[in-house]
């Protein structure tokens, strides 16, 4: 395993993905304060993946309804507006794949990580707030549209 | 002209993308054929001529190193290229689909400056 802190590793592994291929490019948050819409994620999207083997683990993710379309929109090539739910929660799950994917190979890059299914579902009043209180745990980016925030569990090999 | 490529993924979204990079890069593609899984692959393979494969790894009911197995060990299509698409990124990782026979590897995040030299000199090898 890789020296340094899995959260960095995250942070780093979620500006590739987003920076290639969904063509943002993030800034980590460290205070509510500079969040755009504020603390509170009224209606969002929220993905999960699991993965075991030499580190083992849980990520989520959330990111509001609306700069999480617009950031499918981008991957998809598409205006935001023709983006329905369920293309969204395909293309953030692919997203989430992605970025956790990035951040096992950076985390262990010699040796093999099972990446479970992620699984998406649409969820509110999240509330962010507490995330920032926990840095090695919780990770806020702006992706210039919004927030996207994650949280890494990481478990026993 | 251009090639025929099976892209294997199990998330449509994510099959729409490759193709767009895939264009993108310059590679020369006549039709694109999709199948959501190995199992899907392996149907699309028994009906259609194809110069290429993509394949992502993780996916349900067959996966892409099963569906690698299966093309590498079938008389009729085992020199078919197969190229897996993959976040799974670990040095063991690549080194298991090249010792499977795997053509080459791709490791998503993926921009189309990564794609067409790999594509070309691959499809190059096979002819």
């Amino acid at each position: 395993m890789t020296d340094g802190s899995p959260v960095q590793f995250l942070a780093q592994a979620a500006d590739e993905v987003l920076g290639t291929m969904f063509f943002a490019f993030v800034d980590v948050l460290s205070s509510p304060d500079e969040l755009m819409d504020g603390p509170l994620m009224e209606v969002a999207f929220h993905g999960q993946i699991t993965f075991s083997g030499p580190v083992t683990g849980t990520v989520d993710a959330w990111c509001p309804n609306d700069p999480c379309k617009v950031l499918c929109a981008n991957f998809l090539g598409q205006e935001e507006e023709e983006v329905p739910d369920e293309v969204t929660i395909d293309a953030f799950k692919e997203m989430t794949n992605m970025i956790v994917g990035r951040f096992l190979a950076l985390v262990e890059p010699e040796k093999v990580c099972e990446l479970g299914l992620p699984a998406v579902d649409k969820t509110t009043n999240i509330d962010i707030t507490p995330f920032f209180d926990d840095p090695e745990r919780y990770l806020v980016l702006d992706t210039g549209d919004g927030t996207i925030a994650f949280e890494l569990t990481m478990g026993e090999a | 002209m251009g090639y025929t490529v099976l892209v294997v993924d199990d998330s449509a979204a994510m099959r729409a993308v490759i193709q767009k990079i895939v264009k993108m890069s310059g590679f020369e593609v006549e039709t694109f054929l999709q199948a959501g899984n190995g199992i899907e692959a392996l149907d699309v393979l028994a009906e259609q001529k194809v110069d290429l494969v993509l394949s992502d790894i993780n996916m349900p009911t067959m996966d892409g190193m099963q569906l690698l197995k299966k093309i590498k060990v079938d008389e009729v299509i085992e020199a078919l290229p197969v190229v897996m698409v993959s976040t799974e990124g670990s040095l063991e990782r690549q080194e298991e689909a090249k010792n499977m026979g795997a053509d080459g590897y791709l490791k998503k995040p993926f921009a189309p400056e990564d794609v067409r030299e790999l594509l070309e000199g691959i499809m190059e090898d096979a002819s």
